[in-house]
C-alpha cells in the first residue's frame, strides 16, 4: 500500500485494493481489478469511465451490497469492509446512494413519504409525528413541493422522482454520499437542474461525493478529483481541470477528445486533431495494461524501451502534481525528462 | 409527461392506510363489470355461508311425489320449487345454495392450505436459491408432469373419497403452482434496485420482506388466489362428477350433474343449473380477480 | 390550433433557397390517446430537408423530435397514435397519403432508419448477413450470390473488421458500437437518398459515439445522402450539423444554420439549452444555469408558449398567444415574441454570470 502512504488528510473513504471477480474459468470478469482510492472530506471525487469497465461494481463494493474478494474499505478510518449484521447497518448511515435509474430505484407501491421515511424508520428513535417533520423538512430542501409527499413514483417526473432519490440518500445525515450515474437518465434540462442541487446540498451540509458517471465533461464541472477507471483499474487520477487540461494517460486523452463540445468551430479543429479510438472495451486483456490492446502508443513503447505493454503492467507514476497515471509511455518519458 | 405540479399548498400530511383503502375502493367502483362482479360474487359467498337460512327446502329431503319438476318459468312448474327439483324429488334451489358452501368450503380450504403453502415454499426457494430451490423445482416439474387426474384419481383411490380427503388432493394439486409463482415474482423482485436501496437505507432483512417484498407480492398473489379458486371449484366439480368428491346426499355442484346426467333428456334443468352456478362463481371470481390486480397496484390504477 | 405555417421553414432568403427540399414537413400533427386523455406529441411541425445536408433535430424527451419522423415513414402504431394533420412532401408525392404498401417500398429502400437501441433492433436469431441481404434481396431484387457479396462490401463500409467472418455471426457475438454499425449497414443498404439516425450514438460510451460519427458523416459524402440527426445532445449536432432544428413541447422554437445556432442563438428555450451543458472546453462555473420548472405536459391543451412557464422572458403576450417561426434577422427563425434586444440580452446575461461566476 505504499500509494496510501503519502495521504495522511482527512479522508472520508478509503478503498485498498478493492478486487471484484464474476464468474470463473473461460468466463471470468475481473470487474475491480485491484482499485485504491481515497476520498477526502467535503470534496467530490468524480470516477469516470465507459460502461462495463466496473465504476458501478466499485460503488457497490464500497457501500457494501456486492461481496468483495479482497481489499479494505476504511469509512471514517473505521473498518467498513468486514463489519455484518447490525453493525454493518448503523456504519451505513455514514455512507448513501443516489440509484442511476430514477425508476426501479424507488419502490412503486410506496408513496414518496415512506420512501424518504424508510430510512428513518430503520435507524431512529423518533416518533411518527417527528419522522413526518424530518421528511417535509428532506422534501423541501430538494425542492420537491409538499404535495409530493403522497405521490407515488409512477406520478413523478424523471427530475422529482431523482430528487425523492436523493431525499433518501440525505434522511440519515451521511457523511459520503455516492451519486451513481445519478443524472444520466434525466432530460437535459433536469441534468443542470439536479447537479446544481447536489451542489447546493454539499455546501449546506458539508457533503462528501463519490460521483460516478461516465460523461467527463459533467464529471470535470462537479469533482475536486477525478479517477479514470478502464477495465477494472484506475489508469489516471488527479485534480479535476489538471486532469481534463493535461491528461497523461492515452485512454484519458482519447477519452477527452471523443467528448463532443457544444461549440461548432472549436468542434471542428478538435475532429481535425484529434484521431478516433478505435475497438471497444470488450476486447479484454487479463494481463499487462488492460488498454493496450486498442492503444495507438503501445508501438512506441516497444521500440523506445522494448517494453511489451500487452505483457507486464505498468507501475503507478506521479505525473504532476498529485496527478498519477499508470501508463508505460508516461513512465518512459518520465525517464527521460529526468 | 407525469409530473406533480409547484402547487403550494401550506401544510400537506401523509395519507394513512384507511384513506389508500378508500382510493382502492374507489377505483375498483368505476368498472362496473368488476362491481357486479364483487356482488354476485359477494351474494354467493353470504347464501353459502347462510345457506339454512336462505334455502327454501331442506336440500336433502326427498318428496317423490313432485320428482323431476320443472323449473317455475316451464310449464308445469310452481312456485314452490323455483327452481325445479331433482329425480329425488329435492329443491334445486337449495341444493346449489348448500352446494355452494360445500364447493366454495373446499375451494377456500384448499386456499388456505395449498397456496399457503406453496406460495411459502415457492417465496423461500426465490429467496434461497441454491440447492433448496433446485431441489424443490425438480420436484414441482416431476409432479406437474403427471396427468392431474390420474394423480387426484389414484390417490382418491387410495384414500378413499370424502370431503377432507377431496381438500387434501386439491391441494396436492395446487401448490406446485403457487410455489412456482410466487418463486418467480420473488426471484424478479430479489435483484430490483429498490430493494438494494432499501438494504442501503439501513433496512433489516425482516423490515425489507415486509415493507418493501411483501406489498409488491401481496397483489399478484390475491390474483392468483382468485383464480386458483375458480380453477378448484371446476376441479372439484369435476371429481365430484366422477364420484370421486364429495360423497352423495351431501349437495354439491358437480356431484348434482353427475346424478342428473342420466335424465339430462327429460329433465335438462337439473344438469344444468349445478353447471350455471358453477360458471356464474368462475366467471365472476375471473372479472373481479382481474380488476383486484389492477386497483391493487398504484401503477396500474393511474392508467386504467 | 393548427393554423398553417405558411412561412415555409428554411426556405428564407438564403442562396439555396430556390432549390426544391428533397423532404418537406408541412404542418404535421400527431396525437396519442391514453386512457382518457390525448397527448398532443407533434403540433404544427413544418420543415425542410435540403440535398446533402444533415439536419439536427434537438429536443428533450417528449418534444415530439422522435414522434414527427417516426410517423414520416408511417413508423407509429396507430392507435394509440394519429396523425391528425400535415403533409409529407417526397419526391411528388403526399407520404401521409400514400397506401401503405408504397409507402414501404419508400422505407427502407429510399428513406432509412437507424434508431437508438442497437441491441433490440436486430433479430437474435438470423445471422447479420441473412439481415442484410434479406433487404438487398427485397427492394433490389438481387441474387443470393450478389447480395451475399453486396452485403459483406456494405460491413467493410462501414468499418467491420474481418466482414466475410462476422456475415455469419449472429448479433449477440457483437458489442454495443458494432450492432450499431451493422444497423447503420442494413439502413444504407438500398442506397438511400434520406438516413433518419434517432438518438443512435444515445446507448453508447463517447468513444463508440465518436466512431459511429465519423462512420456517418463519411458515407453521406461518399453516398450522397441528406442525414437526419434527432439527438438531445448539442455537442454531438455541432460536430456534425448543417441545420438545427430546436424542438419544445412538440413545436419547432427555433431553426437555424449550425452556427448560428450556437453563436446566436434567439430562443429562450436554446439559450437555456446552450447554458445548461458544461463543456470540457470552457472555464468551470460555480453553478451551471440551469432551465428551471418542469417539460410542459402535453396531455393538457392550452394557448400561448409552450415555454412560457419557464421561460426568463415571459410576458404577458407569451401566455394567451402561440408565436410562430419568423426570421430573426440572424439568418436563422424563431417562434419567440421577446425583441431582439432582450434576447441578446438574455444571451449576454448568461454568458456574464458564467464568467462571473468562474472567476469566483
Amino acid at each position: 500500500m505504499t500509494e496510501q502512504a503519502a495521504d495522511n488528510r482527512d479522508n472520508v473513504l478509503s478503498l485498498e485494493d478493492i478486487r471484484v471477480t464474476f464468474g470463473s474459468g473461460p468466463t471470468e470478469n475481473k470487474a475491480v481489478d485491484g482499485v485504491s482510492l481515497n476520498i477526502e472530506r467535503g470534496k467530490t471525487l468524480g470516477l469516470v469511465g465507459e460502461s462495463g469497465c466496473g465504476k458501478s461494481t466499485l460503488a457497490r463494493a464500497a457501500i457494501r451490497t456486492q461481496p468483495i474478494d479482497s481489499g479494505r474499505i476504511l469509512l471514517d478510518g473505521q473498518d467498513f469492509g468486514n463489519l455484518k449484521g447490525d453493525a454493518l447497518r448503523r456504519a451505513r448511515r455514514g455512507i448513501q446512494m443516489v440509484f442511476q435509474d430514477p425508476y426501479s430505484s424507488l419502490n412503486p407501491r410506496m408513496a414518496v413519504c415512506d420512501i424518504v421515511a424508510d430510512p428513518l424508520r430503520n435507524n431512529s428513535d423518533l416518533t411518527r409525528d417527528e419522522i413526518s417533520a424530518k421528511v417535509a423538512i428532506l422534501l423541501d430542501q430538494v425542492g420537491l413541493p409538499p404535495r409530493a409527499l403522497n405521490a407515488y413514483p409512477h406520478e413523478l417526473s424523471g427530475g422529482q422522482r431523482q430528487r425523492v432519490g436523493i431525499a433518501r440518500a440525505l434522511a440519515l445525515d451521511p457523511a459520503l454520499v455516492i451519486c451513481d450515474e445519478a443524472i444520466s437518465a434525466l432530460d437535459v434540462s433536469i441534468q443542470a437542474q439536479i447537479i446544481n442541487l447536489l451542489q447546493e446540498l454539499q455546501d449546506e451540509f458539508k457533503l462528501t461525493y463519490l460521483f460516478i458517471a461516465h460523461d467527463i465533461a459533467v464529471v470535470r464541472h462537479f469533482s475536486d478529483r477525478i479517477a479514470v477507471m478502464y477495465l477494472g483499474k484506475v489508469v489516471e487520477e488527479g485534480p479535476a481541470l489538471e486532469l481534463c487540461a493535461r491528461p497523461q494517460h492515452p485512454y484519458t486523452q482519447s477519452l477527452i477528445s471523443a467528448v463532443p463540445v457544444p461549440d461548432p468551430r472549436l468542434e471542428r479543429e478538435r475532429r481535425a486533431k484529434a484521431s478516433v479510438l478505435k475497438g471497444d472495451i470488450s476486447i479484454k486483456a487479463d494481463r499487462g495494461c488492460r488498454f493496450a490492446p486498442r492503444c495507438q502508443m503501445r508501438k512506441i513503447v516497444k521500440r523506445e524501451s522494448g517494453i511489451e505493454c500487452a505483457e507486464v503492467e505498468p507501475d503507478r507514476v506521479e505525473v504532476g502534481a498529485n496527478q498519477y497515471s499508470r501508463c508505460h509511455l508516461v513512465a518512459l518519458e518520465q525517464k527521460i525528462a529526468g | 409527461m407525469n409530473s406533480i405540479k409547484m402547487a403550494s399548498t401550506s401544510s400537506v400530511r401523509p395519507i394513512r392506510s384507511a384513506q389508500r383503502i378508500l382510493d382502492f375502493l374507489n377505483h375498483f367502483s368505476r368498472d362496473k363489470f368488476a362491481t357486479a362482479a364483487l356482488v354476485i360474487f359477494s351474494a354467493l359467498v353470504l347464501s353459502s355461508v347462510f345457506a339454512d337460512l336462505v334455502a327454501p327446502h331442506d336440500p336433502l329431503k326427498q318428496d317423490l311425489l313432485n320428482r323431476l319438476k320443472p323449473p317455475v318459468w316451464v310449464e308445469g312448474g310452481s312456485w314452490t320449487y323455483v327452481l325445479g327439483t331433482d329425480l329425488l324429488g329435492r329443491d334445486i334451489l337449495s341444493r346449489c345454495i348448500h352446494g355452494g358452501r360445500m364447493s366454495l368450503g373446499i375451494g377456500a380450504a384448499v386456499i388456505a392450505m395449498g397456496g399457503v403453502f406453496g406460495s411459502l415454499m415457492g417465496l423461500l426457494s426465490g429467496y434461497l436459491g441454491g440447492r433448496f430451490d433446485a431441489i424443490l423445482m425438480r420436484y414441482i416439474d416431476f409432479q406437474i408432469s403427471i396427468p392431474y387426474f390420474l394423480l387426484a384419481l389414484t390417490i382418491m383411490a387410495a384414500i378413499g373419497p370424502g370431503t377432507l380427503n377431496l381438500i387434501i388432493v386439491l391441494s396436492i394439486g395446487s401448490w406446485p403452482l403457487f410455489a412456482r409463482y410466487a418463486r418467480s415474482i420473488m426471484m424478479s423482485l430479489r435483484n430490483q434496485v429498490f430493494i438494494e436501496a432499501a438494504r442501503v437505507a439501513g433496512g433489516k432483512e425482516v423490515a425489507i420482506m415486509t415493507r418493501h417484498v411483501l406489498p409488491n407480492i401481496l397483489s399478484p398473489l390475491i390474483t392468483l388466489t382468485t383464480l386458483e379458486l375458480s380453477r378448484i371449484v371446476l376441479t372439484e366439480a369435476s371429481l365430484s362428477y366422477l364420484g370421486m368428491g364429495v360423497r352423495p346426499p351431501t349437495p354439491a355442484w358437480g356431484l348434482m350433474v353427475q346424478e342428473a346426467h342420466d335424465y339430462l333428456m327429460i329433465a335438462n334443468w337439473a344438469v344444468t343449473t349445478p353447471g350455471v352456478f358453477i360458471m356464474i362463481t368462475t366467471l365472476s371470481i375471473n372479472i373481479f380477480a382481474t380488476r383486484l390486480r389492477i386497483s391493487t397496484d398504484p401503477l396500474q390504477r393511474g392508467k386504467h | 390550433m393548427a393554423e398553417p405555417e405558411i412561412s415555409s421553414a428554411g426556405s428564407g432568403s438564403e442562396a439555396n433557397g430556390a432549390e426544391r427540399p428533397l423532404l418537406s414537413v408541412r404542418d404535421l400533427n400527431v396525437e396519442f390517446t391514453v386512457g382518457e386523455s390525448t397527448v398532443h406529441a407533434v403540433n404544427g411541425l413544418s420543415l425542410d430537408l435540403r440535398k446533402g445536408e444533415t439536419l439536427a433535430i434537438v429536443g428533450e424527451s417528449g418534444s415530439g423530435k422522435s414522434v414527427s419522423m417516426l410517423s414520416v415513414l408511417g413508423l407509429i402504431p396507430q392507435p394509440p397514435g394519429k396523425i391528425t394533420n400535415g403533409h409529407v412532401f417526397y419526391d411528388d408525392k403526399d407520404l401521409l397519403s400514400l397506401p401503405s404498401g408504397e409507402l414501404r417500398k419508400i422505407r427502407g429502400k429510399e428513406i432509412s432508419m437507424i434508431f437508438q437501441d442497437p441491441m433490440t433492433s436486430l433479430n437474435p436469431t438470423m445471422t447479420i448477413g441473412r439481415q442484410i441481404t434479406e433487404m438487398l434481396e427485397l427492394h433490389l431484387d438481387m441474387k443470393p450470390s450478389q447480395a451475399k457479396e453486396r452485403a459483406i462490401e456494405l460491413l467493410d463500409l462501414v468499418e467491420i473488421p474481418d466482414p466475410s467472418t462476422r456475415f455469419g455471426q449472429y448479433s449477440i457475438e457483437f458489442s454495443g458500437g458494432m450492432r450499431q454499425r451493422v444497423m447503420i449497414a442494413i439502413a444504407l443498404s438500398c442506397n438511400p437518398k434520406i438516413l433518419i439516425a434517432d438518438e443512435p450514438t444515445t446507448a453508447l460510451d463517447v468513444t463508440i459515439q465518436m466512431q459511429i460519427i465519423q462512420v456517418v458523416n463519411e458515407l453521406r459524402a461518399e453516398m450522397d445522402m441528406s442525414v437526419i440527426w434527432i439527438t438531445h445532445d448539442l455537442g454531438v449536432v455541432a460536430g456534425l450539423a448543417d441545420r438545427v432544428i430546436v424542438m419544445y413541447g412538440g413545436r419547432a422554437v427555433e431553426i437555424a444554420d449550425s452556427e448560428d445556432l450556437f453563436y446566436r442563438p434567439q430562443h429562450p428555450y436554446s439559450i437555456g439549452l446552450l447554458n445548461s451543458v458544461p463543456s470540457i472546453a470552457e472555464p468551470v462555473s460555480e453553478r451551471l444555469i440551469a432551465i428551471e420548472g418542469l417539460p410542459p405536459d402535453l396531455s393538457e391543451r392550452r394557448d400561448g408558449c409552450a415555454f412560457y412557464p419557464r421561460c426568463a422572458l415571459a410576458s404577458d403576450i407569451c401566455k394567451n398567444n402561440t408565436p410562430r417561426l419568423e426570421a430573426k434577422g440572424t439568418g436563422g427563425q424563431a417562434a419567440c415574441f421577446a425583441s431582439p434586444g432582450d434576447v441578446a440580452r438574455l444571451t449576454e446575461g448568461s454568458a456574464a454570470q458564467q464568467d462571473n461566476a468562474s472567476a469566483q
